[in-house]
């Protein structure tokens, strides 16, 4: 939340120099092994049939928006378009037992209300959006963290999480004292694996000797390990008591567990998504060594503002070191030593020849 | 059937030699296995902590469970119940301390416990369905109250509360200082004896204290009083109980609502001791698991308590540590193969079977792949919870009455 | 004259109970700062067009199969919270094995419908077996049964097993079923109603002619009528036990098949979970009955569904889950005040009837 004031700012300077831009096709490197699927021609953009927004919808997964990370900050971009646009921004969630009809229901009746654009978050809504996109060729969809969706009026909007994981892992790599460091996922999904893989490579390309210690809370469909403090905060005391001194907690809401054990315990953790030490309590965050930043607002932003300026363009774009999707913070200025080291790093991987893997 | 509950004072809070024999004889034999494998997790200092810290809070719920179902009602509510402990617990203790959390937390499992008793003893909903849907009104209320207190202040958001204070923790003064070195020395057996001591010891919340100080207290009350004499007599026979003047439905509303005040407790604990904020989601289906270990304790207390403590044992384990998870397969297996030879030995050979083949594939599995798949580990503590008892083979004695509601004078 | 008061009862229970729930949703919406008279409108204005009815319907087909099979546990008292494992091990299994053979059209639907129900057998046979054997509660081991599927499912869906994961995708999924292994949509004016309906009329039919027409539904329903009794009487409560358990479990195998058959065609991470406790709320609310069932589950979706229309008036998420959570509640609670109406009148009509005699 204390998020918004300062940081956004200068973040959606940055988005608005993206917007101008236009989306940016990613480089082959930056994605590492798997190019993504076929992207529709960029050359012209689709004139806007209404050129003035009034209703912008995001449509959340079951965990929805008050996770204090990722979903919150996809709808900050939206809502500063919003605010910036003069329009009315509607907000919908996803139920656990939802079928892929039941999301296809969703944004058909967002697309029937006239709401454009509207704004998916979430793999699961890829299924759904084919389908329904094509029932509403006149609406602009979104979709944040997929990149297969293939039709004129769809834009992906994916992270290269690896990247910025990659930054914290060095980080830590340089930081730790025991050379061993730890990770802990919420949820065991292809999406937080991301985060592990760019976490993994950037400990060994700074410290080639350290080991690092994996742990996911709960196993998909239980989603438990997202909003679970206690498993998270046990976890990591686990870890540290094993010799572990730096934890990166990839794990939403349980990650105010694992800070709350580095406080406890005297040891580091790393923050995911937000940048953590701004919100954490004043006992904890200065154990909070940095967090990696996933600025899905400039996601989001850029696609909403795109689409009212008319350079909407269909396919996939990734948000990542290079356009200022993803990074790394430095609230508190215990990175302050080693930043030329990371920025370094962050220059290598822009430059394609750090090549930052995307599965563990 | 009264008669016999009357007269019988059933003293459930025997220590069997067998129980304490057969934990001894467990503890040393998984000792053992942490040296043999390298597994130091399995008896630390940090892991019974964590053990206590797990356990409790479904203790909680197991024990609310037990004060519902000895009246003869099934409270599947459980669950939400603690949802509302945890958003009042949380509501309460970020403006005011820890003090007003247990009370409003506790005061919040009350009421959801005796909504509990309107639906299901006033008007003689099933049990069941009217516990699934306080589980849905729980979710629902909490989520709605967050969306105008907490998104409204700074550290909180609709899912999340500000930081509630914790509260004191306590350790037995000097213990530390003469034991550490113990602990550390290697010794086998003793080093780990030493460990679950000190983990028992020092550093433990008042809060963990007041929770196993609830075990004998709920025994007491149960079994050597009058009012739990009634209570578990409505549970038994309310037809009867009320013919001698007992009047069903004010047990029923008792109980429920210490019911419900045990899991808004558990609530509490969750969001002051466990963790340090509400967060939603934050039950993670603990008050089913408390559920679960009622039966597993054959509704009576100590046994209840065992049940929590296997299931936040496995749990701390696995969450700790993973590798731990197959030096505890092969302890597992190794009970099985006891289990499977004994019935050998008295030629039940389809028993021994039975637990011969899963004990041998789990002995085999450690012994060539050594790594058990970190999915496999997630469900740790619910495999070990259903072997013990696959293994304990129980003879399961419910209250008579449970799940039936109770109609005075009413045939249909 | 008892005769008609006891129609018109039967008509006023349902009637009190939407009368009741719609009261409180109206408070409810109230109390959120809602227009409740525009916003309750507007949900049923969407709820009873045909293109809604359509989708209720088909929403509400995996909530009848969840229903029939809590129902037929029920009849036993086993209590089957293992639905969600079930039917979650069922349709991956059925999935993996639908897109690994290619057969004529009929056979590979059979073919996936067979494997689903056999795992869903299997896996639920286990807690029939550690109940009877082991003496172990049916509702503890399906809790922890339902972790352990939850687990293995984990372990084989991985692009290194029996999954793949396609490119740019955070989604991971078994291989497509080949076309031949799809169940059709009906087609009506208003939309494809999915084909799987006919499946769970099947079910429900069956259901019916097992439990009525059968010697082993006589048995079921004499031991859930009078367990000792049915004991007494010769019928070997642990085999039946076992029995009631997998055939639970074998129609909660199918529970999946709606979406696996008729719309996505594969399993993925997206797969919907958490239908156990819908599918024994829908069969407490429907006691039991085939029919009741339906008009539960269609009750059910009706209400999920009409909700998704609240969502968007800014009627939140939690506002729907309280109703959801009422609405169920004055229904149970309309038909125990209707039954005790009905009781006392049937008590004054006897009385009245023997003192007519006397006199």
């Amino acid at each position: 939340m204390h998020f918004r004031s300062g940081t956004l700012t200068a973040l959606s300077a940055l988005a608005l120099l993206v917007g101008a831009c236009g989306p940016q096709q990613a480089a082959p490197s930056d994605l590492g092994p798997s190019p993504g699927p076929p992207v529709l021609p960029t050359k012209n953009p689709v004139p806007l049939p209404n050129a003035s927004i009034t209703k912008i919808a995001v449509a959340f997964d079951i965990s929805g928006r008050g996770d204090g990370g990722f979903n919150d900050i996809a709808y900050d971009g939206a809502r500063q378009a919003a605010d910036e646009l003069g329009a009315e921004l509607r907000e919908v969630t996803a139920k656990l037992d939802d079928t892929d009809d039941d999301r296809a229901e969703r944004l058909r009746l967002l697309a029937g209300a006239d709401y454009d654009p509207i704004i998916a978050v979430g793999f699961t809504y890829a299924a759904p959006l084919q389908i329904v996109a094509a029932e509403f060729p006149a609406v602009h969809f979104g979709i944040v963290d997929d990149a297969t969706v293939n039709a004129p009026n769809v834009e992906g909007i994916t992270f290269a999480e690896q990247e910025g994981s990659f930054l914290v892992g060095a980080a830590a790599g340089l930081k730790t004292k025991t050379k061993a460091v730890g990770f802990i996922g919420a949820v065991q999904l292809p999406l937080l694996q991301k985060f592990e893989a760019g976490y993994t490579a950037g400990v060994r390309a700074a410290n080639p000797d350290a080991t690092v210690e994996v742990t996911y809370l709960s196993q998909p469909p239980d989603y438990s390990g997202f909003g679970d403090p206690p498993h998270g905060r046990e976890a990591a005391l686990g870890m540290y008591d094993n010799g572990v001194d730096i934890i990166f907690a990839a794990a939403g809401g349980s990650g105010s567990g694992v800070h709350e054990a580095a406080a406890s315990s005297n040891h580091w953790s790393i923050g995911v998504d937000a940048d953590e030490y701004t919100l954490a309590p004043e006992s904890v965050r200065d154990h909070i060594l940095t967090s990696m930043l996933k600025n899905a607002n400039v996601g989001t932003y850029t696609f909403v503002m795109s689409v009212a300026r008319g350079t909407f363009v269909a396919g996939n774009q990734t948000f990542g070191l290079a356009n200022g999707g993803v990074g790394y913070s430095t609230s508190g200025g215990f990175v302050a030593d080693i930043k030329t080291k990371l920025d370094a790093f962050a220059a290598q991987i822009i430059a394609g020849t750090i090549s930052v893997p995307e599965t563990p | 059937m009264t008669a016999a509950v009357w007269r019988r004072p059933v003293s459930r809070w025997t220590w069997p030699a067998g129980l304490v024999t057969r934990i001894a004889l467990g503890f040393i034999v998984l000792s053992l296995l942490s040296g043999a494998f390298d597994a130091p997790d399995l008896f630390s200092r940090g892991g019974v902590a964590a053990t206590l810290r797990f356990s409790a809070p479904i203790l909680l719920a197991g024990l609310g469970a037990l004060w519902a179902e000895r009246s003869g009602v099934i409270n599947i509510g459980l669950e939400g119940m603690m949802i509302a402990g945890t958003w009042f617990g949380a509501w309460a203790g970020y403006q005011w301390g820890v003090g007003p959390a247990l009370v409003a937390g506790i005061a919040a499992g009350v009421a959801f416990g005796l909504l509990h008793a309107v639906l299901s003893v006033t008007f003689g909903v099933d049990q069941a369905i009217s516990g699934l849907s306080l589980n849905l009104l729980a979710t629902g209320v909490t989520r709605f109250l967050s969306s105008v207190t907490f998104a409204t202040v700074p550290g909180g958001s609709i899912a999340t509360s500000p930081p509630v204070p914790d509260f004191p923790s306590l350790s037995v003064p000097g213990l530390s200082s003469v034991l550490d070195p113990l602990a550390g020395s290697g010794i086998p057996i003793l080093a780990d004896a030493v460990a679950v001591v000190l983990g028992l010891l020092t550093d433990v919340s008042i809060l963990t204290i007041a929770v196993v100080g609830l075990v004998p207290i709920t025994w007491w009350v149960l079994w050597r009083t009058r009012l739990g004499l009634r209570i578990r007599a409505v549970g038994e026979s309310p037809e009867a109980a009320d013919s001698l003047g007992v009047r069903p439905w004010r047990y029923r509303f008792l109980a429920l609502g210490v019911s419900g005040g045990l899991a808004g407790l558990g609530g509490v604990y969750l969001v002051t001791v466990a963790s340090s904020l509400y967060r939603e989601g934050q039950t993670a289906g603990r008050g089913f698991i408390g559920l679960a270990t009622v039966i597993f304790g054959n509704w009576n207390p100590l046994s209840v308590t065992l049940g929590s403590l296997v299931f936040g044992f496995t749990d701390a384990l696995r969450t700790r540590q993973e590798a731990t998870v197959g030096v505890l397969l092969v302890g597992l297996g190794l009970l099985g193969a006891v289990v499977a030879i004994r019935r050998g030995v008295t030629h039940d050979w389809r028993a021994a079977l039975l637990f011969g083949i899963p004990a041998s594939a789990m002995l085999a599995w450690f012994w060539f792949v050594r790594v058990v798949p970190s999915e496999f580990v997630s469900f740790a503590p619910h495999l070990t919870t259903l072997l013990v008892l696959a293994f304990a083979r129980q003879r399961l004695r419910p209250p008579s009455a449970l799940g039936e509601p109770f109609r005075r004078g009413d045939a249909g | 004259m008892g005769r008609v008061r006891s129609v018109v009862l039967t008509v006023v229970a349902p009637g009190a109970a939407l009368g009741l729930a719609f009261a409180v949703a109206w408070l409810i919406l109230g109390l959120t700062g809602a227009d409740p008279a525009a916003t309750l409108s507007d949900a049923l204005r969407y709820g009873i067009q045909p293109s809604t009815l359509i989708a209720v319907v088909n929403k509400a087909v995996p909530y009848y199969l969840a229903g029939i099979a809590a129902a037929i546990g029920f009849h036993l008292r086993l209590f089957n919270i293992g639905i969600d494992g079930q039917y979650r091990l069922a349709a991956f299994a059925a999935a993996v094995v639908g897109a690994a053979v290619a057969l004529p059209a009929p056979l590979h639907v059979a073919l996936i419908v067979l494997v689903a129900m056999v795992v869903g057998w299997a896996w639920a046979a286990i807690a029939g077996l550690l109940y009877v054997h082991r003496g172990v509660n049916v509702v503890i081991s399906t809790i922890m049964l339902n972790a352990i599927a939850t687990g293995i499912i984990a372990y084989l869906l991985s692009p290194l097993r029996l999954a793949q994961q396609a490119a740019g995708s955070n989604n991971v999924t078994t291989a497509t079923i080949p076309d031949s292994g799809w169940v059709p949509g009906i087609p009506t004016a208003a939309g494809d109603l999915n084909g799987l309906v006919a499946l769970a009329t099947l079910v429900g039919l069956g259901y019916w002619i097992v439990l009525h027409r059968t010697t082993v539904g006589f048995e079921v329903r004499g031991m859930g009528l009078a367990s000792r009794a049915a004991t007494v009487a010769g019928i070997r409560a642990p085999r039946l036990a076992l029995l009631t358990m997998a055939a639970s479990g074998a129609i909660a195998g199918l529970v999946g098949l709606p979406q696996l058959l008729g719309t996505s065609h594969r399993f993925g991470l997206d797969f919907p979970a958490g239908l156990a406790f819908t599918g024994l709320s829908v069969a407490i609310l429907g006691r039991n009955h085939p029919i009741g069932v339906a008009v539960a589950a269609f009750v059910w979706a009706f209400i999920e569904r009409s909700a998704q229309v609240l969502d968007l008036a800014g009627v939140s998420k939690e506002v729907v889950t309280i109703l959801q959570a009422v609405i169920v509640l004055s229904i149970v609670v309309a038909y125990e005040l209707v039954r005790r109406i009905r009781a006392r009148q049937e008590r004054r009509y006897v009385a009245n009837s023997v003192e007519g005699v006397r006199a």
